[in-house]
């Protein structure tokens, strides 16, 4: 099958979907188990389990549940995410975070096939902006690295004639030269493992895609969110955890979304949280005292609950 | 090294006629406003400070002659500071907010962002009216033809607990000889730190204001704990701590008290495993969390380093006018900020007199220094990475009578003035003098001994 490059990427005019032209509505219920192999006397973590709310989506309910009982306090982290902090001063040895959402999303805006050369000087334009800088340079995941320029020569890797095109190139190329490979890297392994075995998870597509895209200059973002996967569709990825995608910039566009590992479902994602990488997203992080080793499983169910009435 | 000091006599002050100097004039003759503090230390009789000094923290001794000021100037430098040091506050508020000075073209993107010390992590943590640097250092220089501003410390300044040290060592001392000056009474650094932390309180309650210190085994620990107690601070270390329910709490024998004021000595890095290093077990997990909520004022705030980048030096003028519609009251030793291709010219033509300085590094290259290669290989570095780099001209400084092994002799003497901002800003100065006779074109920048600064009546 070759893949559809990308959300959203019919041009317009050629008789959308039916599905796509109206919101979806999703109920997400996401569960994080930890169990340590002795007792933990106290633990702190952040929780970034909240979806977006913009133009694109709308939360309809949210709630966080841990067992043990906490009240997880939310602020906002530098990205405009929503973070939640957890806190349990009292002694443990499993911890469970549930977190349920209700969500609508509207679909994205038909893209054009292309933009213009223009372009580029638009995007250029943008390098030494204040407001997107960390979306133009190398973040702690996301960096150039030998092995990332010998993979670009390799796979002749460019900058096409307009930047959409090139993104949109350079999402199919990924997807083409990765086969999605569960437990072949970590959510925090460097690029360098997919780019030498040549398999991996989709933090790692996005990580690669992301370089590559800052080094043309596209102010490019990690998304991690949910994907919905019904048993007719084809995707590696399974729709029983959490998914990572790419955001680029796009003059006239906004932020597009790009899906490199799995590019056949568009307009499918419920976006949580944005970041230079997944370091900025992780859905659950903490630190804690006692406990010795942990076994973390992650249960996601996302549920099409069909569009909003009227 | 005598064991004894006394009749300490300024008219055998052996100073450089060339190099103007605060105490006396070209001619040799004592300074009006120097005269009563001569008197006093003909009669001085006072153990040497080897022995007197219990050294909490500098390995040196402070020096017994203190700097004097006339009130007149004291008043502009003042004044000068407290301007600065608002400026300071609101560029951060902004660069962590709207950013409206990059994007009204005032300070290139690239200087603020590419700044090791901007912390993405910060932003919209900092509400416009907050006071993300309380605790500031501004190193000034005395030169021939007035103050002039060498270096903003913004970030975590050291030199308080010297300052307390040496304010309690020479009390004692020179007591009688302050009075016959009629030095002014400035506060002490400790209560004026103190105040300063306690006006930042999130809420009204009697406040708990907690120094945050790595640890027993961080070089300056010694000097955390003298300042804490000095200041009436808890001194914790980040297990002591913990975030619950959006506030910062201290463990206790009998249950845990809230901290609504962390003066911290620890690096934004290990500051919150959460927000930044992970592996850091310095810091308070939820503290960011605890700091954007409000419940505790975090202080100087995380991401505050980006206001002292020698990067962003060069623009601080800027953001004075910018900001507070004001010309700079204290003008800054000549910076070349490499950013502006012009600038980077001047500093490439003018390497061989200029001192070199790189973001993020410890480095200063002096220029006057260097071998004919050693410039090639600066001027390859410059021209590759210019936005980093600024170049300064060493300013000239005057020269103060500085005690050296029992005698009086020229030191070349910078100001750290602590600038302390709390609702009002209180301006606590303080002297270093460089031991070694002052070499030419590196004033400034040498391994430096304490000393103390009174603002004398301006002379008659």
């Amino acid at each position: 099958m070759k893949p559809a490059p990308s959300v959203a990427m019919l041009p317009a005019g050629t008789g959308l979907p039916e599905a796509t032209s109206v919101s979806l509505r999703y109920e997400i219920e996401h569960v994080s188990r930890y169990r340590y192999a002795s007792r933990a006397s106290r633990c702190v973590m952040a929780l970034r389990l909240r979806p977006l709310e913009d133009s694109r989506q709308r939360l309809l309910a949210f709630a966080i549940e841990t067992d043990p009982p906490t009240r997880p306090g939310r602020t906002r982290d530098g990205f405009g995410n929503a973070h939640h902090l957890l806190a349990l001063q009292a002694e443990h040895d499993a911890l469970s975070i549930t977190a349920r959402a209700a969500v609508e999303v509207h679909p994205s805006d038909p893209l054009p096939t292309r933009l213009t050369a223009d372009d580029w000087d638009t995007v250029r334009s943008w390098t030494d902006r204040f407001e997107h800088w960390e979306f133009t340079h190398a973040s702690a995941l996301a960096r150039p690295t030998p092995a990332l320029d010998a993979f670009v020569r390799e796979f002749a890797l460019a900058p096409l004639e307009d930047p959409l095109s090139s993104v949109t190139a350079l999402s199919d190329a990924l997807h083409g030269a990765f086969t999605y490979a569960p437990g072949a890297t970590t959510a925090e392994s460097p690029i360098e493992h997919i780019l030498t075995s040549r398999r991996g998870v989709c933090q790692d597509y996005a990580h690669v895609m992301i370089a590559i895209a800052r080094s043309w200059a596209i102010p490019s973002r990690y998304v991690s969110g949910y994907l919905h996967v019904t048993r007719d569709d084809y995707s590696p990825v399974p729709g029983n955890a959490m998914h990572a995608w790419v955001e680029c910039l796009l003059p006239g566009l906004g932020w597009v979304a790009f899906d490199p590992t799995n590019p056949g479902l568009p307009d499918r994602h419920v976006r949580v949280a944005v970041g230079r990488d997944y370091r900025d997203v992780s859905p659950t992080r903490g630190v804690r005292q006692g406990g010795d080793a942990e076994e973390l499983a992650v249960d996601v169910s996302v549920r099409a609950d069909g569009p909003p009435p009227g | 090294m005598p064991l004894r000091i006394s009749g300490l006599d300024l008219d055998a002050y052996d100073f450089d006629p060339a190099i103007p100097d605060e105490a006396m004039t070209p001619a040799g003759e004592l300074r009006t406003h120097w005269r009563p503090l001569a008197r006093a230390l003909r009669e001085w009789d006072a153990p040497s400070m080897m022995r007197a000094f219990v050294a909490a923290d500098p390995g040196e001794p402070p020096d017994d002659i203190p700097l004097l000021l006339p009130e007149s100037e004291w008043r502009v430098l003042e004044a000068g500071l407290q301007q600065r040091v608002k400026a300071l506050n609101r560029l951060l508020a902004d660069l962590y907010g709207d950013a409206a000075i990059v994007r009204d073209g005032v300070v290139p993107a690239a200087v603020v962002r590419g700044s090791p010390q901007f912390r993405v992590e910060m932003r919209g943590a900092v509400r416009p009216r907050d006071v993300p640097a309380a605790v500031c250092r501004i190193d000034v220089a005395r030169t021939p033809t007035g103050f002039r501003v060498l270096r903003d410390n913004v970030r975590c300044p050291a030199g308080g607990a010297p300052m307390v040290a040496i304010g309690r060592v020479l009390k004692e001392r020179l007591g009688p000889a302050r009075d016959a000056c009629a030095a002014r009474d400035t506060p002490p650094y400790a209560s004026a730190l103190s105040e300063t932390l306690r006006e930042l309180a999130p809420g009204n309650a009697d406040p708990r204001v907690a120094l945050l210190t790595p640890g027993r085994y961080n070089a300056a620990f010694a000097a955390h704990a003298l300042l804490a107690e000095a200041a009436g601070m808890e001194l914790v270390t980040g297990p002591d701590l913990f975030v619950e329910d959006g506030q910062v709490r201290l463990r206790g024998a009998r249950g845990s008290r809230r901290v609504h004021v962390l003066y911290r000595q620890v690096d934004d890095d290990f500051l919150d495993p959460l927000a930044f290093r992970p592996d850091s077990v310095l810091g308070v997990a939820g503290l960011l969390h605890a700091c954007r909520l409000g419940n505790v004022a975090v202080l100087n705030a995380p991401g505050s380093g980006v206001a002292d980048d020698p990067a962003v030096f060069p623009f601080v003028a800027d953001a004075i006018r910018y900001y507070l519609a004001e010309e700079p009251l204290l003008p800054d030793v000549e910076t070349w900020a490499c950013v502006r291709p012009d600038h980077l010219e001047h500093a490439l033509d003018h390497l061989e007199e200029l001192i070199i300085e790189q973001r993020g590094n410890n480095e200063v290259l002096f220029g006057p220094g260097l071998s004919a290669a050693e410039r090639g290989a600066c001027a390859a570095r410059l021209r590759a990475a210019p936005d980093g780099f600024v170049a300064r001209q060493a300013p000239p400084t005057t020269t103060a009578p500085c005690l050296l092994d029992g005698r009086l002799r020229p030191g070349a003497v910078t100001l750290p003035c602590f600038v302390l901002q709390g609702r009002g800003t209180r301006v606590v100065p303080g002297a270093l003098y460089h031991p070694a006779p002052p070499k030419p074109g590196t004033g400034g920048f040498q391994e430096p001994r304490g000393k103390e600064v009174w603002i004398v009546p301006d002379a008659a």
